[in-house]
């Protein structure tokens, strides 16, 4: 993370931008994997200082030539500007930009700075003399064109001192104003342009004059030497108090070293068309163009940091869905393990009763061990329903078939005819647990009962009009009554089982005694398939 | 194949679900000739008894199952083999059609479900289909 904290003193300890460029791809594994963005802090501070000497050294080194009249360049001029123009605007655009993230005062006026810097430059075009057409001058006269420069260089090299100033102060722009303080810095520099433009225009004739020919005045001489001292208060500040807290500031004591170079020899060769003008003039390009030529540096190892990122992404989201899709599976497995166990554990339930019921004395008694196994049954076989589905919906009627044979086939009469008529209805085990349970009952209820010789039992489940899950069950028992029943515990008992499990389905039971007993239990329908 | 009894062998190696089986086959009037419930004493018990239908858990305890000792018992003595098995995973029931099953059930399972089976598997025309 340290390379990202030297770009940005505002970086929170997540590796995140305050303006969120790296919150989706920056953690703390990938941060060790991908390269370096940029040198150490300590590093870059080593090279902006052995680069500012250097060039202070080529400047003095120049400065025994700079008076040297070299041929009249008016064409430079349209080269240069359109030089400046695109970096700095374009400079001061991705510096508006930056602001919104780290939301700095200090960022904030160096974007005005060269938003103010890159404007100003058309308008130095537009007014130097033979620069867009020869020998005429568009706008002004030929001292316009130098009060105009001379604002130009005044205004860029002030506002960026006072970003520096704010730099050191580090406050911040409370972040529901950002775009309104950007928006005022925008207006702010436009009318400082407008009104700066208009009076080297309209009112230059009060002003004295700062060219002679081609060479500068006193005056003019002087406004370079006071330029030239915030320029050089601005690269002290910079190296000695901001140091490497902020790259950005950090390479701006290099272009206000370039700067300051180029106003240096501009003093010397005092005059337009010296080798100190001409070189001066390389050098300001020169220094438009390092904050441009890091953003776009900057941009590349973006670039290239996104892609090691995306594929080191790409290759974690792999491997973790074959690790979830492993982990799935073997629950999947421990799942369906857990309900084989289940059946098994079913059937040795009723090989308990079973064991039980075969060394039970009392018919009556061998008997309700028995029905206990129909009961169970049910559970058991709802169960193997529902596993066979793959835990969905199952067909209730093979269900309800396979629940009734079971009940007589754990019974001792032969002799009585039990018929299962049941419309397809897919439902869940919530559903056909309690149901199954009920036609059990049910026909244990009958089957209690003293039926004829040749004894029926008729099961039925179908919809009624309104959709309802309609079960009923019919016999043809003797009589109304429970003259068969041990006692009336045992008929109450069966009764409220029945009505409760009715109930559970939010169903209501009724019965009607018509040559047999007939029960008739009605469910809603949205209770089948839940 | 003529010379097998007519008896019936339970591997199972739970003890309360074999005897389940033993009565509920000895219900039916058939004889149980003994009960395994590993592999190996299946197949000792096979070759020593000759049984015409093995009732065979298809896990056992120990490391070879009911499907390894199906093989051995058939190739060896050639006995009806009715699997009953409580689970319906893929991989299991493929490793039973390596076998020539007279018939696979599922617990839980039910008496009449288990005669109809033997039944099917004793009678020599057809085969059982539960």
């Amino acid at each position: 993370m340290s390379d990202i904290t030297a770009l940005y003193p505002s970086v929170d300890a997540t590796g995140v931008l305050p303006d969120g460029t790296f919150a989706a791809v920056v953690s703390s594994a990938d941060a060790q994997r991908r390269p370096d963005l940029a040198a150490p802090p300590d590093q870059a501070y080593r090279w902006i200082v052995a680069a500012v000497c250097l060039y202070a050294a080529a400047a003095l080194a120049m400065l025994p030539v700079a008076d040297l009249r070299g041929p009249d360049l008016p064409g430079l001029i349209p080269f240069f500007i359109a030089g400046v123009l695109a970096t700095e605007l374009s400079t001061s655009f991705l510096l508006f930009v930056m602001t919104r993230g780290t939301r700095t005062w200090s960022l904030l006026t160096l974007a005005s700075a060269y938003l103010f810097g890159s404007l100003m430059s058309v308008f130095v075009l537009l007014t130097f003399p033979g620069a867009v057409l020869t020998d005429y001058i568009i706008l002004g006269t030929d001292q316009s064109s130098r009060w105009i420069y001379n604002f130009w260089y005044t205004g860029f090299g002030i506002l960026v001192l006072i970003a520096v100033v704010l730099e050191i102060g580090a406050s911040r722009i409370r972040a529901r104003h950002v775009n309104r303080a950007i928006g005022f810095a925008v207006v702010g520099v436009l009318i400082a342009i407008t009104a700066a433009v208009s009076v080297a225009i309209f009112a230059v004739d009060r002003f004295p004059a700062l060219v002679l020919g081609s060479s500068w005045t006193k005056l003019d001489t002087f406004l370079l030497s006071a330029q030239l001292a915030v320029l050089i208060a601005g690269i002290g500040l910079i190296l000695g108090m901001l140091r490497s807290r902020n790259l950005i500031f950090l390479l701006m004591s290099l272009v206000l070293t370039a700067m300051a170079f180029s106003q240096i020899l501009s003093i010397a060769g005092p005059g337009r068309y010296t080798l100190g003008w001409t070189v001066g003039r390389l050098s300001w390009f020169i220094s438009a163009c390092v904050l441009f030529l890091f953003f776009m540096l900057q941009f590349a190892r973006q670039q290239q940091f996104l892609v090691s990122s995306k594929g080191a992404l790409e290759e974690r989201v792999a491997s973790r869905t074959v690790e979830l899709t492993g982990a799935v599976k073997q629950r999947d497995l421990l799942l369906r393990e857990l309900h084989h166990r289940v059946k098994n554990k079913m059937q040795m339930v009723d090989a308990l009763l079973a064991s039980q019921a075969r060394y039970t004395g009392g018919a009556d008694a061998r008997q309700g061990l028995q029905d206990v196994r129909s009961r169970v049954y049910v559970l058991a076989l709802a169960h193997q329903q529902m596993m066979q589905s793959g835990f969905g919906t199952f067909d209730i009627a093979p269900f309800l078939r396979q629940l009734t044979d079971n009940v007589l086939a754990n019974r001792a009469e032969r002799s009585v005819e039990l018929t299962v008529e049941a419309s397809p209805l897919m439902v869940t085990i919530d559903f056909a647990a309690p149901l199954g349970l009920l036609a059990t009952e049910l026909i244990i209820d009958s089957l209690d009962h003293s039926l004829p010789r040749g004894g029926r039992i008729a099961l039925a489940l179908r919809r009624n009009i309104t959709e309802a899950v309609v079960l009923t069950v019919s016999d043809n028992r003797l009589a109304a009554g429970t003259e068969i029943e041990a006692d009336s515990n045992r008929a109450a008992h069966r009764m409220r089982t029945i009505r409760g499990l009715a109930a559970q389905l939010d169903g209501a039971a009724t019965e009607r005694y018509s040559d047999g007993m007939h029960i008739e239990i009605v469910i809603p329908t949205q209770e089948a398939s839940k | 194949m003529n010379r097998l009894s007519d008896c019936i062998l339970v591997v199972e190696d739970e003890f309360l679900i074999a005897d389940l089986f033993a009565h509920e086959i000895e219900a039916m009037g058939r004889k149980v000739c003994g009960i395994a419930d590993t592999a190996q004493k299946a197949i000792a018990l096979a070759r020593e008894h000759r049984p015409a239908v093995v009732l065979m858990d298809v896990r056992l305890k120990g490391i070879e199952d009911g499907v390894d000792a199906s093989i051995a018992i058939h190739s060896a003595v050639g006995s009806k083999i009715i699997f009953v098995t409580g689970s319906r995973e893929p991989a299991n029931l493929k490793r039973i059609e390596l076998d020539h099953a007279a018939a696979v059930l599922f617990k839980p399972l039910r008496g009449y479900q288990l005669q109809a089976a033997i039944e099917a598997a004793t009678s020599p025309s057809r085969t059982a289909a539960v």
